[in-house]
């Protein structure tokens, strides 16, 4: 078991080398738009199969999951989530979050005594003073090391994941001290199995009607899910609690502060045309509104802010 | 000696009336968001409304609160500047027909509670955070990214759900569709076109 341990080891840390050589962020980016997805075509066959496997299975599961009355479902969902603190807290400690420690520690101990061994979950109520909810793992303890995320990789049955956060998960499930606990207890693959599949239906039935919703609305959902994993693992990563500031970060401010693009679109506007119509034609009472309108969208040239372009109402009118 | 004083006096003053008009404006924009939030439940939601009226209110929402010309920008990335204006256009118009048909059938029959718990400027926009907790459904966390334009109303040019960006998203998914469709952003625009008709 040892041997195999170790043999599974090397090859992580051997893969670990090859994103830090291969992935680099600045050159990648810009070949790729931001989406660094080199294996876009075997990512998508494997999506495919991933969301056929949704249909047939997960979804049907996290139906009936949710059907389950909440005795047995939330103290079984707050089981499976206790379960994940010591892979959280070690990697709370390896990223030297001093927050995060404090969070899953207190979480952890709240809950094993008042929560009767974890079967509540007391420190999310009020009366603890809502203790969030933090999970670390190997992939953001790498990210906060300053390894790269690298290409984006969509896992079989897992889902979206990108080559440094894949290695964290197989890093996390080899050195998850429960494990060792399980091994010295002699608990087979089924017993250790069931934690990670309560946590999947779990998150599957809470995210059921969203995703639907999503993929309903969705031109390109392969593109999205990509999307929403890469702007939730940013999020994560970064460590805040509950980051505001995300999606402004987020807002690549080059693409507006090209001059010629802002010349094109005050060009765009017709105001001015109007303005001279009236002019030229002299004044009648039709005109006299489209003046009033004219003057109602006219560009005084003041922008939201200087990273963003100037808001035009004219383009309101194009659609009514 | 004198003159130090009264500089003090009108800088304090300046300080004084431009973070209690800030602080207004705050405040503000909270109750703009959660005055839409009970409009979408007043105008949109009610499932007594056909779906043609349901998506005529939830249009004329969406053109006055949002602002849909920068968001349609956004959302082409790079792809914007090299159009031409009829082009442009078009994709404006089709794009708020996409949203429209997209958004306003998922609130239908919606009743969920929302309140606007905080409210931050930073550079010049307000981020206005709420809480929704939905009737079944994971209770979420938006933050709604506002600002002022120059007649004093309030408009919004995105909205971050549990730290997604609805406008990060949408153009990530459109970059994807207009690099693998050979017609580019025409493509696109039928794409849209055809998922309206559905």
């Amino acid at each position: 078991m040892f041997i195999s341990n170790s043999k599974i080891f090397r090859f992580l840390l051997l893969a670990l080398v090859i994103i830090s050589i291969t992935a680099n962020p600045g050159s990648s980016e810009s070949k790729n738009n931001g989406v660094n997805d080199p294996f876009e075509g075997a990512n998508r066959n494997i999506f495919k199969f991933n969301e056929k496997l949704d249909d047939y299975f997960f979804k049907p599961v996290a139906k009936g999951w949710r059907k389950l009355p909440d005795i047995p479902r939330k103290p079984l969902t707050n089981l499976a989530d206790t379960a994940k603190v010591p892979v959280s807290l070690a990697n709370a400690i390896l990223q030297l979050n001093k927050e995060s420690i404090g969070n899953i520690l207190g979480r952890f101990l709240v809950n094993m005594t008042f929560g009767l061994g974890g079967l509540f979950d007391v420190a999310s109520t009020d009366n603890f003073g809502n203790m969030p909810n933090i999970h670390e793992d190997f992939g953001q303890t790498l990210a906060v090391w300053g390894v790269p995320d690298g290409p984006y990789v969509m896992l079989p049955i897992f889902g979206p994941s990108s080559l440094r956060d894949s290695v964290g998960m197989g890093i996390d499930a080899v050195t998850n001290p429960l494990s060792f606990a399980y091994r010295m207890n002699g608990i087979g693959i089924e017993g250790r199995l069931s934690g990670p599949v309560v946590r999947g239906v779990t998150k599957r039935e809470k995210y059921l009607d969203y995703v639907d919703e999503m993929k309903a609305g969705s031109l390109d959902w392969y593109a999205t899910m990509r999307s929403l994993y890469r702007q939730r693992r940013i999020k994560e990563i970064s460590g805040e609690l509950e980051n505001e500031k995300v999606s402004f970060d987020l807002i690549p401010t080059d693409v507006y502060q090209d001059d010629i693009l802002n010349k094109q679109i005050v060009n765009l506007d017709t105001d001015n045309e109007i303005e001279n119509v009236v002019k030229t034609q002299l004044v009648k009472t039709q005109l006299v509104k489209e003046v009033k309108a004219a003057n109602k969208r006219y560009y005084n040239g003041i922008l939201p802010s200087s990273n963003y372009p100037a808001f035009n109402e004219s383009r309101v009118n194009l659609i009514e | 000696m004198y003159k130090l004083l009264n500089s003090f006096v009108i800088i304090f003053s300046l300080i004084f009336i431009s973070n209690a008009s800030a602080d207004t404006n705050t405040e503000e924009s909270k109750s703009f968001v959660e005055k839409l939030g009970k409009e979408v439940i007043e105008t949109v939601s009610d499932e007594r409304l056909s779906d043609n009226q349901r998506r005529t209110n939830f249009r004329y929402l969406y053109l006055n609160a949002f602002d849909n010309f920068y968001i349609s920008r956004f959302v082409l990335g790079r792809y914007w500047k090299r159009l031409d204006k009829s082009v442009r256009e078009e994709f404006v118009k089709t794009f708020n027909d996409y949203i429209v048909s997209t958004y306003a059938p998922k609130f239908k029959g919606w009743r969920g509670e929302f309140k606007a718990v905080d409210a931050l400027i930073e550079k010049n926009f307000y981020n206005v955070k709420m809480n929704v907790i939905n009737k079944d459904g994971p209770a979420l966390k938006l933050i709604w990214k506002i600002y002022l334009d120059k007649n004093k109303n309030f408009k919004i040019l995105d909205v971050n759900i549990d730290g997604v960006s609805m406008l990060v998203t949408q153009r990530a998914e459109f970059m994807s569709v207009i690099k693998n469709n050979p017609n580019g952003v025409i493509g696109l625009i039928e794409a849209m076109k055809k998922k309206i008709s559905i």
